[in-house]
């Protein structure tokens, strides 16, 4: 989905009528109207990432901090007994809008929310597999972006006033060079 | 346990100071252990501060338990630093799971407190690899709010996050960003407006000097809500006593 179609989008730009509960530059938490609970909130980019590895690591920081200051003004403001973060990441984990969310949920004992699973018996030989697979491929964690790319530096080659062609020597000083 | 243990129990957890009581809890917690490396498990990825390992009792192959290495119970107590490295690497690990095991999504849960499914007393993040009808669902009901009620919401919330710490910590930031440090070039094309930069910058900085001098009271507010809030988290004893299997 194009960035002008988001929904997400509209309402950061302001096109929407939302519920915001904090703003700065880079993230927008808002309430859910249609939350599972009420005080259910979305934190969001302000600019239009569709998944989560599209966003940058300085911002998706930036955004769970966010979640975390969220999740604990739930706790204090609506006496929750506990909170839930929640990211979809891609139609198979259940993202219905194509703009990264994190949901920050306020619960409540025996509140209709389920977030549990059926633990899934695996062989000896799977777990190992994916194992090996997984370390393989978090040999490459490491390097982390913590700040926005300053601009790259750049040369600034003091211009040479060359008259003709570049790379052809001036035809005057190959004149002067001839011997008549 | 019998009753008259655990009521000796409780009383024993009642008594203890904060820092005896993170002592007891990394005794019991299993997480620790295996940080500590007492106990197994197929660790995945670790660096200094954290450590990701695979879920004994997965939703799907390649679910991943992500944890500080340090104890804490739940999120709200974690250093500011802290949550923004874990999150960088459970990025990273949702990556690598959506490569490597050919996940066509990832979830990416924390539990906070027993009644939002947490299980352990060790704060951690799940990252679990999905694949369309993989048999996993997450339900979260839909429920119509009242304009009323939401406006109420709102106002509470927002009054919580708007404290001026946390406001003057978000725009604190920002000039490490915006400063032109990475463009040495700017201040011979502009040299004059990247000092104006610089100084403004100080006059800032003096200003919220002084206004910190006039208000200590309001500076020092937002410290003691947050050492109310580690303690709250420290001293919810039914929590601790629902892990260590009393009831």
């Amino acid at each position: 989905m194009a960035e002008e179609d988001c929904v997400i989008c509209s309402i950061i730009k302001g096109k929407f009528p939302s519920k915001k509960v904090y703003e700065d530059d880079d993230v927008l938490a808002v309430l859910d109207v249609n939350g599972a609970l009420p005080g259910h909130c979305f934190v969001l980019p302000k600019e239009h990432y569709p998944i989560f590895e599209q966003v940058p690591d300085f911002i998706a920081s930036k955004l769970f901090s966010v979640a975390n200051k969220v999740s604990s003004a739930i706790f204090d403001a609506l006496n929750a007994q506990g909170t839930n973060i929640f990211v979809t990441n891609g139609v198979a984990a259940g993202q219905t809008v194509a703009h990264f969310t994190i949901n920050v949920i306020p619960r409540k004992e025996n509140d209709g929310i389920n977030l549990q699973w059926q633990p899934k018996q695996l062989s000896e030989e799977e777990i190992s597999t994916v194992e090996l697979k997984l370390k393989e491929g978090t040999k490459n964690i490491g390097y982390f972006e913590k700040s926005k790319p300053g601009a790259i530096k750049r040369e600034i080659r003091p211009k040479t006033e060359t008259i003709g062609g570049e790379g052809e020597e001036n035809y005057m000083i190959r004149s002067l060079r001839r011997i008549p | 346990m019998t009753p008259e243990q655990v009521e000796e129990l409780k009383e024993k957890i009642k008594k203890m100071s904060p820092e005896e009581l993170k002592e007891f809890q990394k005794k019991q917690c299993i997480f620790c252990h295996i940080v500590a490396g007492k106990v197994q498990a197929k660790k995945v990825y670790e660096d200094g501060k954290c450590l990701a390992i695979l879920d004994i009792n997965p939703a799907n192959p390649g679910h991943i338990l992500l944890l500080p290495k340090e104890h804490y119970s739940v999120m709200p107590q974690l250093p500011e630093e802290e949550i923004e490295h874990i999150f960088m690497v459970a990025k990273s690990l949702s990556n690598v799971a959506l490569r490597t095991l050919e996940a066509t999504g990832t979830n990416i849960i924390v539990a906070n407190g027993p009644a939002a499914g947490q299980k352990a007393q060790h704060f951690m993040v799940h990252v679990i690899p999905r694949r369309e009808n993989d048999g996993v669902e997450f339900t979260l009901p839909q429920k119509t709010i009242s304009e009323k009620e939401l406006n109420a919401i709102q106002e509470k919330i927002s009054g919580r996050l708007s404290k001026p710490g946390l406001k003057r910590e978000a725009v604190a930031k920002q000039p490490q960003i915006i400063l032109p440090k990475a463009r040495p070039d700017i201040e011979k094309i502009i040299p004059k407006a990247g000092k104006k930069v610089v100084e403004a910058e100080f006059e800032e900085k003096k200003a919220e000097a002084a206004k910190a001098k006039k208000k200590p009271k309001a500076e020092k507010k937002p410290e003691t809500e947050k050492n109310a809030l580690k303690k709250e988290g420290n001293a919810n004893l039914d929590d601790i006593a629902r892990v260590l299997g009393v009831k």
